[in-house]
């Protein structure tokens, strides 16, 4: 699948990705670029089985690329 | 029919002490969680089988699934806990729902501690600054929360949480510097491509800290329980989630290898599975604590909201919620979790960091919070509390007026849960022991005054001066003696652990006054009460597990426990019976 939103680090034990999207938070989980913290992304991943399963709350996508827009 | 009437007293005074001393708590729990509902799709499922269920059983379950199912471990056998795709999770779920041989079925669902690996945008502690008196640790000083919740109060009185497992389920532990002398076991790991439960993320290593980082060894920060020993469980990945199948086996594997207490950081949605191996730990006495959730918003988390956790919310340095702490029905208890808006106002502790070596490093999270109360569990475990008394212990003592939403029962107070449980057994010890001493003095017969010389001094020797723990005294050694029953003695004299010395807890100490003091008119109740008051003590340790003398098995010890008891009590029957004999032929 392919999301598109803004890229927000959220400091909360050793960290946590978060993808703001027009329809809610979505908690990402894989290697992202810390230069692409505030920027807005499309992000290609899959989705988690159904449930956020971060403590930060919304659905979790397991990341294969993160790439900035414009 | 006197010595009936006698026993039937005794009967009924330790049962209304024991109802007075387990007062309720008030749970305030949200509404019942639905299981997490199927998607109209394939996908991995999870069936929790009846525990013991053999693999013929699981070949039915595959014929009626159509489907290859496999155990999720090696190590889940026992718990029967198996997945394996199939075509469509709805009917999978509708299938098995009500089958005999079916505790609970679900899709598989992910959980996730928050994660990343961009450690340079931590705040990083790496100077050694000095530090002063106990603990040496010196980056102690940076510590705000271990005061806060008063851990300094459980080393003070050298209650470390000594012998007392604790589970880490987690992302794995590393024994990295810090953790030098804490005893960490070798663990598991339930995520696949691991083999064993070596932290590859930092978040179970840094939880392990908090609950039982090597303490006053000079080097970097302190832990609550510091004696504790730590059995690494692995069900997070390296991106700090894992499936609840990996999550419930954990839980299943951390109680068949003795864990006391679970620590889980970790949260998400509602699942059945881990939610059934949640209720087995807790049926098998083990003290499950879990993170309220990090969402900033009423709603906690599961398994934090479960009836049979422990769920903590978090604290910030000043005493406020962080904002970030989930809130709500619930929440039990609140904790240190750190504010990091604040200048050193995360939590401290040693962790790998990500590239081979470790920092010492502050996070923020209900994650933080949670291990502060499962390092408390620990702690009052080691001083004999029972451990269906823990969870009221905490929350009874925790700093509040009455629950809400942000706090729970109020904030974690470890000197206050510590003074309340060595409180209440010493005025239950002091009034069995007081009891004994008058009961056996009056059976033979003796005086009114002989009797209530003997059952104060077995109150005494039971319970101590306990009513003085209430009053605004200095704490001087003197004090903390007066007010602990004689048993509790080297403990306080000696340090954690010198009160389970096997000879001291037998009958040796009564059988030494016994002919002594007990061999001349005016001692003789000193030596009777003693003798009772000894002998409630014993009884009392090994109806509640409270002692533990030390290279004894369980069974064993309590055995001992009950002997000597025993022992005790016949000693006082003889020195009341030569009082009576005595005071015959002064009549004569």
């Amino acid at each position: 699948m392919t999301l598109k939103g803004t890229l927000k680090y959220v400091d909360l034990g050793p960290g946590q990705w978060v993808l703001e999207t027009r329809k809610g938070k979505v908690s990402l989980f894989g290697d992202i670029d810390t230069a692409l913290d505030g920027r807005e992304v499309e992000v290609e991943g899959d989705a988690v089985d159904g449930m956020s399963a971060s403590m930060v709350g919304g659905s979790a996508v397991s990341v294969r690329s993160v790439r900035a827009k414009g | 029919m006197s010595a009936l009437r006698n026993t039937l007293a005794i009967a009924v005074t330790v049962g209304a002490v024991y109802a007075l001393a387990s007062r309720p708590v008030d749970r305030h729990l949200p509404d019942a969680p639905d299981a997490a509902p199927a998607p109209d799709a394939s996908g991995q499922l999870v069936v929790d089988l009846v525990d013991g269920a053999t693999l013929e059983d699981l070949a039915e379950i595959e014929r009626l699934l159509n489907a290859d199912l496999d155990w999720t471990s090696p190590m889940s056998v026992d718990e029967a806990l198996a997945e394996g795709w199939v075509a469509d999770l709805d009917d999978a779920v509708a299938l098995l729902a009500n089958h005999p041989l079916v505790e609970v079925v679900e899709p598989q669902i992910e959980m996730a501690i928050p994660i990343d690996l961009n450690f340079d945008s931590l705040v990083v502690v790496d100077d050694y600054g000095p530090a002063a008196g106990f603990p040496d640790d010196p980056m102690y000083s940076r510590q705000w929360n271990l005061p806060a919740m008063g851990a300094p109060h459980g080393w003070s009185i050298g209650a470390m949480g000594g012998g007392v497992i604790v589970a880490v389920v987690d992302t794995g532990v590393s024994k990295v510097e810090d953790l030098e002398g804490t005893k960490v076991l070798e663990g598991a790991s339930f995520v696949p491509g691991t083999r064993t439960a070596e932290d590859d993320q930092g978040h179970g290593t840094h939880v392990a800290g908090t609950i039982a980082q090597t303490t006053n060894n000079g080097k970097g920060v302190a832990g609550v329980a510091p004696e504790a020993t730590i059995l690494p469980v692995k069900v997070l990945s390296k991106w700090g989630f894992g499936q609840s199948s990996w999550i419930a086996s954990g839980i299943d594997y951390a109680v068949d290898n003795g864990a006391q207490v679970i620590n889980l950081s970790l949260g998400g949605g509602y699942s059945a599975v881990i939610h059934n191996a949640i209720k087995k730990a807790r049926a098998k006495g083990v003290i499950v604590v879990a993170a309220a959730g990090n969402t900033g918003r009423r709603g906690v988390g599961y398994p934090g909201a479960l009836e049979e956790t422990i769920g903590v919310s978090a604290l910030g340095p000043g005493g406020k919620m962080a904002p970030y702490s989930s809130f709500g029905k619930g929440v039990d208890i609140s904790a240190p979790g750190g504010d990091k808006r604040v200048k050193d106002g995360g939590i401290l502790q040693d962790t790998v960091d990500g590239k081979g070596g470790h920092h010492y490093v502050e996070y923020q999270g209900t994650s933080m919070a949670t291990p502060h109360v499962a390092g408390a569990a620990a702690v009052l475990l080691s001083r004999g509390v029972p451990a269906d008394k823990v969870e009221q212990t905490l929350l009874q003592s925790a700093r509040g007026d009455g629950w809400d939403e942000k706090f729970g029962h109020g904030q974690l107070d470890l000197g206050a849960a510590l003074d309340t449980s060595v409180e209440n057994a010493n005025g239950i010890r002091f009034l069995l022991g007081a009891f004994l001493a008058f009961l056996i003095a009056q059976m033979a017969g003796t005086t009114g005054g002989f009797r209530i010389r003997s059952a104060a001094v077995g109150g005494v020797t039971a319970g101590g001066l306990f009513f003085l723990s209430y009053l605004p005294l200095p704490d001087l050694l003197v004090v903390r003696l007066l007010a602990s029953g004689l048993v509790q003695w080297p403990e306080i004299l000696f340090g954690h652990g010198w009160m389970h010395f096997p000879l001291w807890l037998s009958a040796a100490l009564p059988f030494g006054l016994a002919f002594t003091l007990g061999a001349y008119r005016g001692t003789r109740p000193i030596a009777l009460g003693v003798a009772a008051g000894y002998a409630a003590v014993l009884f009392h340790g090994a109806a509640t597990g409270g002692l533990a003398p030390w290279g004894l098995p369980e069974a064993l010890g309590h055995a001992w426990l009950a002997l000597n008891a025993t022992v005790a009590v016949l000693l006082g029957m003889g020195m009341a019976g030569t009082e009576i004999l005595e005071m015959q032929e002064r009549r004569r």
